[in-house]
């Protein structure tokens, strides 16, 4: 082809700059939400059996057909394939218990009406009366979670939990690993998710396996867990000294202790090790390492910055260990995220970076 | 400790495609179309009409005002309309000298001379040379250079940069001339220190031109000159960031200069406009641009004269039937444009032609938080975006849309595929129509 003979001009495609994108989109976090939390999903349905895929399937059913019918009657393209419903629903099935134990000790399927009710109050009002995605104030699940504990609490938060290894159904219960009593659970059995709780939150290994990978693809920010876990160690161990001193007999004889060690008398491995221990069973006990690393890092409820992410993560570490030791009241994690997320915005504004060029004085007038 | 910046994003370099090939001169266009506004300040006055003979070099439009540059003829010929043509930058029409090429180049009087020794040149010599050649800067924003040259009396400079990082993806021209022609760009940067007065002089050269950088290494010896490596990172060029980077000097917000810091910024290209005006009397009517991209089959540096169609470039590449996109500039800040008979202008750097011409359908900002990670000015883009979606152009100055330099970092970002440049476009072009209605008000209340 001779160039007289030009190719007729192209209609061109005129749109603003940049005309490069990176392949990242939003169904691709939301599945590979899905895909961490799938390891610590399998381990509860090995150890809790069918009950605990039956919930599972339930909630994330219930959840994505929810979206579906409200989109549909908000007259919004339905937009269930972006996978976020279905996060939603899996998350809120982790913090279920599979089993609930009868008054006359027996273990019973979860009743049906609390994973749907959860799920429908998790999308339709938590997230979809808010605006859909990108807008919903509060972490959804964690809203569904609140809201079946208020409205079932026995049946979710027992006092005594279902403990069936393998699959095998016998109605052994056992008291969570979080009560005062439960001496009985080894840090091994806590970490790697031999002991009772809820469906997803017991493998703390598996569960940071998951993490792992989402702060190697920098979905996550590994400030706001690492905040979160060292300021619930930290403020647990304040406030098991001051409200349960038989759990912290090092604190108690603190005096004792930092004379001896000064002295020379005593090494650190005698203190540290039951420090340790202590601050590994509030870590891996309960639902902490699901909601500091899944929960709390909710990138719509989290904030944007990553100064703010620290400080949310430590905002959460205070409040729940208030809840745990001041409060005794069941899903400490839960309520406390829920809490930082309403500070949210306020975190947000005062933890915006540092415009270049802008004088840090203009930071301390608050200016904007 | 690698200098660098906080915040930005790797898109593909693509520069492979064209950084080996070496500069090719084309010639003359048949048809040049001088835009009468090719700079940032007040567009020229015509100084031919219809039916004139003008020579190469020649001027064909006046600066009105100080913060302008004249503008040259880039061929010998006929002057055959002075009409309105759309500017590539704005879209906007802006009044133009459409000269009819006739032969050969014949230069106007005192042009193109034989090489003329520079040493006794003063300062303010130097600059009247550069704005009688029209120079304007060559990295894209077109600032007439003599003005830059022309600190207020109390800002000292004490360093002079420099930017050879050439940060856009798929751009070599930069590369290529200081591959080339490493001495005659250090020359012309010699030139600008002398013109400020200032003794210190850097070179910043990102890491993907390993050859150029040991080019201008060799050329610029033991002298005033240093030559640094800077890691690549887009918008390494970006001024902001390469004084950031080179000199830990951070220009202040809200209008802020790089005089404000002691320094000041050229391009490469820019410099050597200058070397071929002060020594050949040259002025500025032919800059090396690259025109690459997959929807051209033989992507190239070439030489080329202000004014030419950009169609007679399409022609040269060899366009490719399944061409769909034609970008001014580069891919991260280049404009779109809707017609190849467009002209190429001074700041013209690039023209990439795509085949991947992907509209998004954007979604919810999801707060994920990569774009205030990327923007390398450290604004938040997020609640920009949100406040503009919501057509809430207060709370969009309030997170400092002002700011925002339309680097593209957050969009290229961003995996909701938010326009998120776009929306600043329209929060500023609301922002200044606000500015002049309450500017006419005062008049009126006066």
């Amino acid at each position: 082809m001779n160039n007289e003979q030009a190719a007729p001009e192209p209609k061109w495609v005129v749109s603003s700059s940049p005309h490069l994108r990176d392949p990242e989109s939003t169904p691709r976090i939301m599945w590979s939400v899905i895909a961490a939390l799938t390891p610590a999903g399998v381990w509860g349905v090995y150890l809790f059996g069918w009950a605990a895929l039956y919930v599972i399937a339930l909630c994330v059913v219930t959840s994505v057909l929810t979206e579906a019918i409200v989109q549909k009657l908000r007259g919004r393209p339905v937009t269930v394939y972006d996978g976020s419903a279905a996060l939603t629903g899996l998350l809120l099935a982790y913090c279920l218990p599979s089993h609930t134990v009868a008054d006359d000790g027996t273990l019973r399927l979860l009743a049906w009406y609390v994973p749907i009710t959860g799920s429908i109050v998790a999308i339709a009002i938590a997230k979809q009366c808010f605006g859909g995605l990108g807008h919903n104030i509060w972490n959804p699940a964690l809203i569904g979670r609140a809201f079946v504990q208020l409205s079932f609490g026995s049946n979710v938060s027992p006092a005594r939990w279902p403990w069936p290894v393998g699959g095998a159904t016998d109605a052994v219960t056992r008291a969570t690993a979080l009560s005062t009593d439960a001496a009985g659970y080894n840090l091994g059995d806590l970490f790697f998710g031999n002991c009772p709780g809820c469906i997803g939150e017991v493998s703390a290994f598996l569960l940071l396996v998951g993490a792992a990978y989402l702060i190697a693809k920098k979905y996550v920010n590994w400030r706001l867990p690492l905040a979160y876990v060292v300021t619930l160690v930290v403020f647990a161990t304040l406030f098991a000294w001051s409200e349960q001193p038989e759990r912290t007999p090092w604190v108690n004889d603190f005096a004792r202790t930092f004379a001896a060690l000064r002295g020379g008398e005593l090494g650190f491995g005698a203190f540290l090790p039951q420090w340790m221990i202590f601050g590994a069973k509030e870590v891996f006990a309960g639902g902490l390492i699901l909601g500091a690393f899944y929960m709390a890092t909710d990138m719509v409820t989290s904030p944007l910055s990553s100064k703010g992410q620290a400080v949310f993560g430590i905002g959460c570490g205070i409040l729940t260990a208030l809840i745990r030791f001041y409060a005794g009241y069941p899903e400490g994690v839960c309520y406390s995220i829920l809490l930082m997320n309403t500070a949210r915005p306020y975190v947000d504004r005062y933890t915006r970076p540092r415009v270049l060029g802008e004088r840090k004085e203009n930071r301390k007038a608050g200016g904007k | 400790m690698t200098k660098t910046f906080r915040g930005g994003v790797h898109p593909h370099d693509a520069k492979n495609r064209t950084c080996g090939l070496a500069i090719r001169e084309l010639p003359p266009p048949d048809e040049a179309v001088i835009l009468l506004s090719q700079h940032i300040g007040a567009p020229c006055a015509a100084t031919v009409a219809k039916g004139k003979r003008v020579l190469t070099g020649q001027v064909v439009g006046q600066p009105q005002g100080f913060v302008s540059a004249p503008i040259h003829s880039s061929v010998t010929g006929k002057v055959t309309a002075v009409e309105p043509r759309p500017n590539p930058v704005t879209g906007k029409p802006v009044p133009a000298v459409i000269i009819a090429r006739e032969g050969e180049d014949e230069w106007a009087e005192g042009a193109n001379t034989d090489e003329q020794d520079a040493s006794g040149l003063t300062a303010k010599e130097i600059k009247q040379k550069i704005l009688d050649a029209g120079i304007v800067g060559l990295g894209g924003a077109t600032f007439p250079t003599h003005v830059k040259l022309s600190p207020p009396p109390d800002m000292k400079i004490d360093t002079v940069i420099l930017n050879a990082a050439e940060c856009e993806p798929y751009l070599t021209c930069d590369h290529r001339l200081m591959l080339e022609k490493p001495g005659e760009v250090l020359a012309g940067f010699e030139l600008i220190m002398r013109a400020l007065d200032c003794t210190n002089g850097i070179v910043g050269i990102e890491s993907n031109k390993p050859d150029a950088f040991e080019a201008m290494r060799r050329a610029a010896g033991s002298g005033a000159i240093h030559v640094e490596m800077l890691p690549v990172k887009y918008p390494q060029g970006a001024e902001h960031q390469l004084i950031k980077a080179l000199l830990g000097r951070e220009v202040p917000w809200h209008g802020g200069l790089p005089m404000a810091v002691g320094c000041v910024v050229q391009n490469v290209a820019t410099a050597f406009a200058v070397y071929e005006a002060i020594r050949f009397n040259r002025p500025l009517i032919r800059r090396v641009l690259t025109v690459t991209g997959d929807g051209v089959e033989r992507p190239g540096n070439f030489l080329t004269r202000v004014g030419t169609p950009v169609k007679t470039l399409l022609a040269e590449a060899g366009l490719k039937p399944e061409a769909r996109k034609l970008i001014f500039g580069g891919p991260m800040m280049g404009i779109a444009q809707s017609s190849a008979d467009t002209p190429t202008t001074k700041g013209t750097s690039g023209v990439l032609v795509l085949t991947d011409a992907a509209i998004f359908v954007s979604g919810p900002c999801i707060r994920c938080g990569r774009c205030v990670t990327a923007c390398p000015y450290g604004l938040t883009p997020a609640m920009i975006s949100r406040a503009v979606e919501r057509k809430n152009i207060a709370v969009a100055e309030e997170w400092n849309v002002m700011e925002c330099k339309e680097c593209g970092c957050c969009t290229f970002v961003c995996p909701a595929k938010r326009p998120i440049v776009h929306q600043v476009k329209f929060a500023k072009a609301e922002i200044a129509k606000r500015k002049a209605r309450e500017k006419a008000a005062a008049a009126k209340t006066t």
